[in-house]
Order: C-alpha cells, then structure tokens, then sequence
C-alpha cells in the first residue's frame, strides 16, 4: 500500500507574516496520511509561522509547499480554497473566534458558507461538533463570555466542522489546567485513531508547542526547532537515540 | 535670497511627496475596488443564505439606524436653509425661482453630501475600527484559514450595505428638507401654497437631476464604502494604528466627495 503524503515542504525558508527575518532556514520536511507530528521548539522559533506556512496563510519565502500532492501558489483562487477545506487550523491565543457571534454561529460559520445552509438548517449539523468539544451547553453564549479554555475548543469544533483531513494546531493547551490538558490529550489521540464525529475517518495532526511534555507520550513523530532549523524529524526512539541533549533541554523547566 | 529659495524647494517638495502619495492612494484603492468588483461578481450567487442577511444587517445598521440623525438634520437645514430662502425670495418677489434653486442646492448638492458624510461618520468610522480590530486579532487569517474569502465576507455586504443607504438616506434627507422648508414658510406666514411649492419644485426637476443625484450618491456610497474597507482590511495593521486609520480614512473620503462633486459639477456644466 503507497503512502500518501499530505505535506511536502522542500528546501522552504520560512518568516512570520510581517517580518523580513527568516524564521526556519531550509525546512525540507514531509508528512503523511495518518501521521501525529508535534513541532516543538523554544517561543519564538518559527513554530507558528512554519504552521502558518502549512495551512496556506503565510507563502514561504523560498522552497515549495505540496499539499495533498498539488504545488501549492498563492494565485491558486479556487483550487487554493478547495485545499484550505481539506485542511483544520488551530490558533493560539484563543482560537481568533468572532466575537460578535455565538458559539453556535463560529461553529457553523464555514458549514453556511461552503454549503449554502441558513442558521437553522447548520444547527443540526453543527451540534455533534459542539457535543464532541464538550460545548454544547454555550451554544447560545457569545463567546466574549466564554473562558479561554472552552474558546479553544469552540476553535476546535468550527475547524473540524468542514471534516478536515489534516488538523494543525498551535499551541492548544498553553496555560490549561491539568484537567483540560488531559481533555486535549484524549481528544486529540481518538481524532488520529479516528473519532465518531468525523465517522471513524483518522485524521492527521500537526501540534506545535513549547512544552513536548504531554505529547511525548501520544504523538508518533516530532520535529524540534531550534536555532533557525528544524532539527530533528522521526520517532520518539530516534529522537531519544539521535537528539537525546536537544530533547532532554526541550524537556527541561528552564526551557520554559 | 538661499532661504527663500530653501523654502520654496521645502514647499514644492511637500506639495510633490503629497501629490504621490495621493496618487499611491487612488492606485491602492482603486485596485482594491477592482479586487472586490471581480469577487462580487464571481461570487454573485455563493453562500447567498450567508451573504444576503450580512447585507442587511450592514443596510440596517447604515441606513434604518441612521433615519433619526438623518431627519433631524433634515428638520435643520430644512429650517435654516431652505426655509429662509422661500422667506428671502417671497421678500423680493421671487418665489418662481425657489424650484430652480432648491433643485440646484438641496437635490443636487447639499443631500448627496450631507447624507454621505452621515453615514461615514456614523458608520464608515465604526467599519474601519470594526475591520481594523479583525484583522489585528487575526480574525481575517481565521476566514482565510476556513476557506471563506474575506473580501466576499466582509467588504461586499458593506459595500452594498453603505451604497444603497447613501441613496436612500439622499432621497429621506430631500424630502424632509423640503417639507420643513415649506412648513417653516407657513409658519412665518408666507403666501405660499404647498401645490404651488411642490409645482415649482416639479417644474424644475429634469430626467437628468434622477440620473445625476443617483450616479452622484452610488459613487459617493460605493467610494467611502470601498475607502473604509481598505484601511481596515486591506493592508496589515497593528491594534494600535486602528485610530490612525481611521482618521486618514475620513480624510480620504472628504477628498473623494470633493473630487466626486468637482466631478459631476464639470459634467454638469459640460453637458446639461
């Protein structure tokens, strides 16, 4: 059986949105069907923007960017967006929900929009998503009043609205408690093995985050970014074997 | 002398940078209206049950909302303008031009303009602080990042939201002028019938003042809308420049309306 690759980044430089400095040189870097990477590095390294980079939101400055096997260019209209569809993106700092709404109108916001449905014929649709994330019970809250911690999942369901293929999520348990760390855990780990609401269909994760430590255990292939480089690509025991100082300083308190 | 030469290089300097940056401006924008032109239609039937209650809820907000300030300010120039004009002209016995000059200043000129300023004030301001904020937090990224063009979600139902309350707002803001202009009349005891009023200001409209007072108040609608939308949306922005543009939005669009004034004005002149 082939394996299918999702993510083909080739030799791509990489700079956050407004700046000129390149953020993470040369990133050659390939993700399949099926895979749970987490891409962990210090603050500030380029983790973001390299995600940022994947979900087509920030062209990269050199190399080239393959999803879902198509060459991905910014003068793609259409096809462009057909491809944003297949793909869920998770932002931090809350999620960038629209506040003006209610929970239940971000949830269903791409659902109306790529489907042509009013409010009410969404609703039935969106529930499942909202009952998933645990949120169903805010359906009708704007979410100004809602706490971070379920913004971020209120994020998580209007992402996994269109069914995504491939989830990229930045950051999504930064200053939970341990009880919503573990929520996240959960949920991501049923996600890749294929969950319910998404009728049993895996779906590839991408995770970035500054602290590898609940993920260490669950995700199945890490990239490290560090000093302008993504340093380290493959699984846990290569990972331990190859970049044990990386991983074990990755891993240390101070890092934090 | 070298002073005087100084400034007058430091002057025609100034004068030479703001022209650029003016023309700079109208190519922006102008490609900018361009973008959105080509998204209106492209997009003219997508996502209809989503796009037609965001135009109406931007038709309500600048336009039903507004029907308030815009009849008191109606009431005002009606009163001020108007109905001391009918008292000046029935003073010399001129009461036949009062049609002529209410078509020329009030139809023509004053409402279009007055209405359109109301709506940037009211709502044109609140729209780039609104758009502004949006694309600071991200929330633009989050409709890219969701396969939702943000030119078709956020500047379209605005643009057609602001369009059709500047004309309509214009056509309020007439009648109201018109009827307190001739109410103040009766008030100060003028000899003037209302079926005489309304004839003369009937028998001084033309099919062109239709033509002219619509194409006037789409563009000036169109082009604030358009303005508004580009400084909140169309470059990247940080939280703290969202009042800077703001203000440079308003100037703008007090341009335009001046430019868009001239403009008619020469059309006028040249062809009616």
């Amino acid at each position: 059986m082939s394996v299918e690759h999702l993510i083909e980044l080739i030799a791509a430089d990489v700079a956050p949105g407004l700046a000129r400095e390149i953020s993470v040189n040369d990133v050659s870097w390939t993700v399949n069907r099926g895979d749970w990477w987490v891409l962990a590095g210090p603050p500030n390294s380029g983790k973001s923007a390299l995600l940022m980079t994947l979900g087509i939101l920030n062209p990269a400055a050199r190399g080239e960017l393959r999803l879902f096997g198509q060459a991905v260019t910014q003068s793609m209209g259409d096809e462009l967006t057909s491809i944003r569809r297949r793909i869920g993106m998770l932002f931090e700092d809350g999620g960038h929900l629209f506040d003006q709404s209610t929970v239940l109108e971000n949830v269903a916001l791409p659902l109306r929009y790529h489907h042509n449905l009013s409010l009410a014929d969404a609703v039935e649709r969106v529930m499942p998503f909202l009952e998933a994330c645990g949120i169903a019970a805010f359906a009708a809250q704007n979410t100004r009043g809602v706490g971070r911690a379920n913004r971020r999942r209120v994020a998580l369901a209007r992402a996994l609205a269109l069914q995504p293929e491939l989830l990229l999520i930045d950051n999504p348990v930064a200053g939970l408690d341990p009880s919503q760390i573990r929520w996240w855990r959960g949920f991501l780990s049923q996600l890749n093995a294929g969950h319910p609401v998404l009728e049993n269909r895996p779906v590839t994760l991408v995770l970035a985050t500054d602290d590898l430590r609940p993920w260490l255990p669950l995700a199945r292939q890490f990239a490290l970014v560090r000093d302008r480089k993504l340093q380290a690509l493959g699984g846990r025991e290569e990972l331990e074997s190859k970049h044990g100082d990386l991983l074990a300083e990755l891993l240390s308190e101070e890092h934090r | 002398m070298r002073s005087g030469v100084a400034v007058f290089e430091w002057a025609t300097g100034l004068i030479g940078l703001s022209l650029l940056r003016f023309v700079e401006n109208v190519r922006r924008i102008g490609a900018f209206s361009l973008i959105t032109l080509g998204v209106a239609v492209t997009k003219a039937l997508v996502a209809h049950r989503v796009m037609l209650p965001a135009a109406q809820q931007q038709l309500a907000r600048a336009g039903v909302r507004l029907l308030p300030i815009i009849a008191f300010i109606g009431v005002a120039v009606g009163l001020v303008i108007v109905g001391q004009t009918l008292s000046l002209l029935a003073q010399v016995g001129q009461v036949a031009l009062t049609g002529q000059l209410l078509v020329t200043v009030i139809i023509r000129e004053v409402a279009p303009f007055v209405a359109a300023m109301v709506v940037l004030a009211r709502v044109g301001t609140a729209t780039v602080v609104e758009l502004g904020t949006a694309r600071a937090l991200g929330e633009v990224e989050t409709l890219e990042a969701l396969g939702i063009d943000p030119i078709h979600f956020l500047v379209v139902p605005r643009v057609v939201g602001l369009t059709c309350s500047v004309a309509a707002l214009t056509v309020y803001l007439t009648v109201i002028t018109l009827a307190s202009g001739w109410i103040f009349a009766v008030l100060a005891d003028l000899p003037y019938p209302l079926s005489e009023y309304l004839g003369h200001i009937a028998g001084a409209l033309q099919w062109h003042d239709f033509v002219l007072v619509g194409a006037k108040t789409v563009t000036f609608g169109a082009v604030s809308a358009l303005t508004v939308c580009y400084h909140g949306l169309a470059r990247p922005i940080r939280l703290e420049e969202v009042s800077l543009a703001t203000t440079r939005t308003v100037a703008h669009c007090v341009v335009a309306f001046g430019l868009i004034d001239g403009f008619f004005l020469i059309l006028t002149l040249l062809f009616l």
